[in-house]
């Protein structure tokens, strides 16, 4: 087990590498970071050349990625094109954007477990079909329809029903909030409550719709069949029989599927004005700012990396029938 | 054998695959509902912008008017007539649709086919190449890509060559898992004892059993390219006016929902639309060339 | 799966009861107004061009001095809190301006306002070079000054205080640059050189506390956000109080040692709009008082107008859009093609679809340099105010047919040399927005009445300009009511006796005579003399025809919830005087 872990984290590793690379060549080539700067009538030849050789333009491409790839290895992020350092910026947005996400995965893993074992349980009758009509329609709605049709639609209308603002639609928090962090809760409250609910709209359908398959799969396996013929009440073969087994897929799917979460954030974090991971990667990718970009990518490659092999680790430990060579 | 043609061994209908797969399909009523809507709106859209090619760039003086008899969906914001936008854009979302799906469907089925055959060192080499496209999530590769050809064309085409470069990963995947099972069945060892090539044991016998995996999970990308170009657009990375896509139209009309909605309701209800009519198509496509269906059917 | 439900179930529940529970916003003691800015920055020091933002520019107006400010009127207006006295004199053919620093004035830890601080800015800004090309002054990491702009301080010889508060000049120290130079002075004597005389020097000498640049430097030094509390000293009403980078928040509170009028509000925060569509609802639900999108739009004034309680106020601001023709194309070199288009080219209907639906009174700007409100604003161009009627259309028709083109009736183009040759055709491009696609749609509507073909093309800015990848391509200057930048914009300089066109006169325009009008405007005495020397610059322009001027972009500002505010169109920004605002 150890060896086959280590195996993948090596070649996890070295595909990690080759996307920084291509990456790197990506930014570097999609055009001129300074061009706004060298537009504007005011700015002195001089400053261009200075900012020039502050961002290593003047550096042979070769260079600049050693230079950025020794700096991580030694934990330097690097600077971003205004001068300010990378790293500090990454986690100040990933806490963030973990709040957001974290908060609706949870969420979201119980609401789409719950359902998608109802939906089983009363299959063909009038409460499946319609979770698996929510299901659907919230697959097939963009994130940003949901988001902009909650903040337009419902937050707007809704405060202005209640005369102040309950569902806050702009930022992470009221930028007066005073107090200690119990005291700023119901502020922070007020303003996660959409972009959290936008974020399980859009996460919930698939995992839901796949654990009410496993599940049906399951029911319909010889071990189940026995149990329920040898007589055992329902709800022990639920429990014991059914939920044992037809948990475990779903997990898989589930960890794989959490690295994705970190898209659907990028588009809430647009539609809500979050100062959050998504927002800062946009912004830095549109300016051309090398730094950011190659440190979003970094963190996402290493989410993705990790609960892949999560993922893996907890399929071969859950299911006795993987044994990994 | 081919699973298109129906064998007449010796008087005897028998039945393929695929038909079988066709009859459960046109018995699900979902699925055919979408199949109506999905070729309604295509054919509708198709026939709208032959008749009126012009509707979408002819600026009038009509600014932001809400839906009327000369506007069915009113106009937006620089005075272009909505109804044309929306089909034109339904129309190009359709084209990257068709575009990304064939090309998931074409480059997926080559590198799981190969990987999945082959095995050994050219399946590990694939399945790198895979793991590198999937290291970083689709979308943000996406918009660090955008930046890098946003100087030279936004067309739709090269939106669509974009994500269909990025998005035939599942497929592989799916198309290997499922060669490597199908590899060791008896039906391919009598082949090969009968001396047949790899070419041959792949394209006439492998591809054909996998081919239900192969159709549902390219109905899928299908919905997954839309989703996705309507994001980049929304981002204001994918398509850009003049040309429109549905994503495009939502984004501009956000900024003014709350005085003119129609401007984001329409494009945002057209897009759900067509999002959930293939997605119809594809589970029913899915319910019908499931093999365990089989077992529910009433038996004669 | 009962667990997960009493979870889930609870979670949920938890947070709608906090949503009930929430206040709009809660302020401390005394009045609290929020400014809602549509950008962010990441470092204090607005003079270096990697910080350089409006946004900052925000946030330092009430903290950071200058001697004078410049009103919604776009009028320089003397700053008595800091320099109670500024004059400008010509002294045997060089300029003097002579400042003398209110004596009260003080930084925020009690260090006065003296001379260093002009000499330090002077220092920073000139780019002055030695003999042997080196820098004259570097930053305290021995690299050269970054600084966004240098008009005006490359035209200084020195910069001398003189007078101190009490006892005798300093000697200055060798590290500092200012031996001999009397930086405790309370009057500052500025020289410029020889015949470089600059009408704009009240636009000069926006301060920072030199004495705290020279210990953490110019360049990053003001970038920590930690420090930032601590380092960024102010000498205005109020000062920065709470610096919260991550979230994009920053609070100003009364200045304890402000010796000026004391404002009127409390306490000042700043916030960070992400999304300028959800301006109008943030001013409605309380988020914030005032709100100044980059750009307005038509849905913002009409929710505006629909929600009571916010006052909006739309004026020209000096954002200009235009049609630049790249001279490189032969068909376009010709004066009379650009008269044609011109004469076709219908600038009320594109104004109509676009800036007319926020303001109005919105009407072609016919002037390359000033704008429509401002001092010295003459219609040149006001021949080309109809084009597009039938009088037009024929007059540019005969134009481009005495210019060598033939016109062929049967597809009713101009074609080049002959009825065979090739239609006449040009590349347009724009940058991908519905407004700039609608523009491009009546240039290319507009065109194909006189027999021109137009193909529209979608690219960024920087594929398109500099590389004269165009034929014609429309665009935005955010102009400004300091007249020396457009000397970049619409002139050349000899080299080698050509004359080669400017970093920003992209499309190649190569006139000689008006470029040496605008350079010697630049260096004039007066703001009058400025002024003249860029009208008669205007009026040759119009008959060169470089670009065609659209409109000029109006600028918008929204507030509710506080009275006092007062839309400034300029660089300087709606906090320009929140001092006010109550």
């Amino acid at each position: 087990m150890l060896k086959y872990v280590l195996r993948r984290l090596l070649s996890s590793l070295i595909v990690l590498w080759v996307a920084t690379v291509g990456v790197f060549l990506m930014v570097v080539y999609s055009g001129d970071p300074l061009f706004a700067l060298k537009m504007n009538p005011t700015t002195p030849p001089k400053t261009i050349l200075i900012r020039e050789h502050q961002l290593f333009l003047d550096r042979p491409v070769t260079w600049r990625y050693w230079h950025w790839f020794t700096g991580v290895l030694h934990g330097n992020l690097g600077l971003d094109m205004t001068n300010s350092p990378v790293k500090p910026q990454l986690f100040m947005h990933m806490g963030v954007t973990l709040r957001m996400v974290v908060l609706a995965f949870v969420l979201a893993v119980v609401i789409a477990v719950s359902l998608g074992v109802l939906a089983a349980l009363k299959r063909g009758g009038i409460i499946d079909r319609s979770i698996t009509f929510a299901t659907f329609f919230f697959l097939a709605v963009p994130v940003f329809v949901t988001g902009l049709f909650l903040k337009l639609y419902i937050a707007i209308p809704l405060d202005k029903f209640f005369g102040h603002e309950v569902l806050a639609t702009s930022g992470e928090i009221s930028p007066v909030a005073t107090g200690n962090f119990w005291q700023r809760i119901p502020g922070l409250a007020a303003h996660m409550t959409l972009p959290t609910i936008t974020l399980i709209l859009a996460i919930f359908s698939s995992w839901t719709i796949y654990q009410r398959s496993t599940i049906l799969e399951t029911m319909n396996m010889d071990h189940v069949m026995l149990a329920r013929s040898k007589g055992i009440s329902p709800r022990r073969v639920l429990l014991r029989h059914i939920l044992r087994n037809a948990l475990i897929p779903v997990t898989t799917v589930i960890a794989l599927d959490f690295a994705g979460l970190l898209g659907g954030a990028v588009i809430t974090e647009t539609v809500y004005s979050w100062n959050g991971l998504g927002r800062w990667f946009l912004q830095g990718a549109n300016n051309q700012d090398l730094n950011i970009t190659l440190a979003y990518l970094l963190f996402t490659a290493v989410l993705v990396i990790l609960f892949n092999l999560l993922a893996d680790i907890a399929y071969g430990l859950l299911d006795p029938r993987i044994r990994y060579r | 054998m081919s699973v298109f043609r129906k064998n007449k061994t010796q008087g005897v209908k028998v039945d393929t695959q695929w038909s079988i797969a066709m009859r459960r399909f046109r018995r699900d009523k979902l699925a055919m509902a979408g199949v109506f809507i999905f070729f309604f709106i295509l054919i509708f859209a198709i026939v709208q912008t032959q008749i009126d090619p012009n509707g979408w760039s002819t600026l009038s003086l009509d600014f932001a008017r809400p839906p009327s008899w000369h506007h069915p969906f009113g106009t937006t914001t620089v005075g272009l007539d909505l109804f044309s936008g929306c089909l034109k854009g339904a129309l190009q979302d359709l084209i990257v649709a068709l575009v990304v799906s064939t090309m998931s469907m074409v480059i997926g089925t080559t590198v799981g086919a190969v990987a999945g055959y082959f095995g050994g060192k050219l399946d590990a080499i694939l399945m790198r190449f895979v793991d590198l496209l999937l290291v970083v999530p689709l979308l943000t590769i996406l918009i660090v890509m955008a930046n890098l050809f946003a100087g030279k064309s936004n067309g739709p085409l090269f939106i669509a060559l974009l994500i269909g470069s990025l998005s035939w990963t599942y497929i592989a995947r799916l198309v290997r898992a499922e060669f490597m099972a199908l590899r060791e069945r008896a039906f391919v060892e009598a082949s090969v004892a009968l001396g047949a090539g790899n070419w041959r044991i792949i394209t006439r016998h492998l591809i054909p059993n996998a081919i239900g995996i192969i159709v549902v999970n390219t109905t899928l990308t299908v919905s997954g390219a839309i989703l996705l170009e309507s994001t980049l657009s929304y981002l204001g990375l994918g398509i850009v006016p003049p040309a429109v896509s549905l994503g495009m139209l939502v984004q501009e009309g956000q900024g003014a929902a709350t005085t003119s909605p129609w401007e984001f309701l329409f494009p945002a209800g057209l897009l759900l639309l067509i999002v959930l009519c293939v997605f119809a198509i594809g589970d029913g496509l899915q319910a019908a060339f499931d093999p365990r269906n089989a077992r529910r059917k009433k038996s004669a | 799966m009962l667990k997960h439900k009493i979870i889930g179930g609870i979670s949920v529940a938890a947070l709608m009861l906090g949503t009930l529970a929430v206040p709009s916003f809660s302020s401390g003691a005394g009045t609290t107004k929020i400014v809602a800015l549509d950008g962010t920055f990441t470092g204090f020091n607005n003079f270096t061009s990697a910080q350089n933002s409006f946004y900052l520019a925000q946030v330092e107006n009430q903290l950071w001095p200058s001697p004078y400010i410049m009103n919604q009127a776009a009028k320089f207006v003397l700053d008595t809190d800091i320099v109670t006295k500024a004059v400008s004199a010509d002294v045997k053919g060089q300029q003097v301006v002579t400042y003398t620093i209110n004596p009260q004035a003080v930084w925020s830890d009690g260090v006065p306002l003296t001379a260093d601080d002009f000499i330090y800015m002077y220092q920073a800004s000139s780019g002055a070079t030695n003999p042997d090309g080196s820098p004259k002054y570097t930053d305290i990491d021995g690299n050269q000054y970054d600084v966004a702009g240098n008009a005006g301080y490359n035209q200084i010889q020195s910069v001398v205080g003189s007078k101190p508060a009490s006892g005798a000049c300093a000697p200055g120290t060798a590290a500092n640059r200012n031996v001999g130079l009397c930086p405790n002075g309370k009057t500052v004597t500025v020289t410029f050189m020889k015949g470089q005389s600059y009408a704009e020097w009240p636009g000069l000498f926006g301060l920072l506390p030199a004495h705290v640049a020279r210990v953490v430097g110019w360049n990053t030094g003001m970038d920590d956000p930690s420090r930032a509390t601590a380092d960024i000293l102010s000498a205005g009403p109020y000062v920065l109080s709470s610096v919260d980078m991550a979230n994009n928040t920053y609070i100003e509170t009364k200045n304890p040692r402000w010796w000026g009028t004391p404002a009127k509000t409390d306490t000042l925060v700043f916030t960070n709009l992400a999304d300028d569509t959800q301006g109008i609802a943030g001013l409605a639900a309380g988020d914030f008082n005032v709100f100044q999108p980059t750009t307005v739009s038509a849905s913002m004034i009409s929710q505006a107008k629909s929600q009571s309680g916010v006052t909006s106020s739309v004026i020209p601001g000096y954002v200009f859009e235009h049609l630049d023709f790249n001279f490189k194309n032969p068909n376009l070199a010709k004066l009379k093609v650009r008269e044609a288009i011109a004469l076709a080219v219908n600038r009320k209907a594109i104004i109509a679809a676009t800036v007319g639906q926020v303001n109005t009174a919105t009407k072609p700007l016919d002037n390359y340099i000033f704008m429509s409100n401002q001092a010295g604003y003459k219609a040149d161009g006001a021949a080309y105010d109809n084009a597009g009627s039938t009088a037009d259309l024929t007059k540019a028709k005969a134009l481009l047919a005495s210019s060598g083109y033939v016109f062929d009736k049967s597809d009713s183009k101009f074609h080049v040399g002959s009825a065979s040759g090739a239609p006449l055709t040009f590349q347009l491009w724009e940058k991908g927005s519905s407004v700039r696609a609608a523009e491009a749609q009546i240039v290319q509507a507009d065109l194909a009445k006189i027999g021109i073909t137009v193909d529209i093309n979608v690219a960024s800015n920087s594929v398109i300009l500099g590389t004269d990848n165009f034929d014609m391509v429309i665009f935005g200057w955010a102009g400004s009511p300091l007249l020396s930048g457009y000397l970049n914009i619409y002139g050349c300089t000899m080299t080698a006796g050509v004359c080669t066109p400017n970093s920003s006169n992209y499309g190649n325009l190569a006139d000689a005579a008006v470029s040496k009008v605008m350079a010697k405007a630049n260096t004039s005495l007066t703001i009058a003399d400025e002024v003249k020397g860029y009208q008669q610059a205007d009026q040759t322009l119009w008959k060169d025809l470089p670009t065609l001027p659209f409109y000029q972009s109006s600028q918008g500002a929204f507030w509710s919830g506080v009275s006092g505010v007062v839309n400034n169109p300029t660089q300087a920004g709606i906090t320009w005087n929140a001092q006010e605002w109550q």
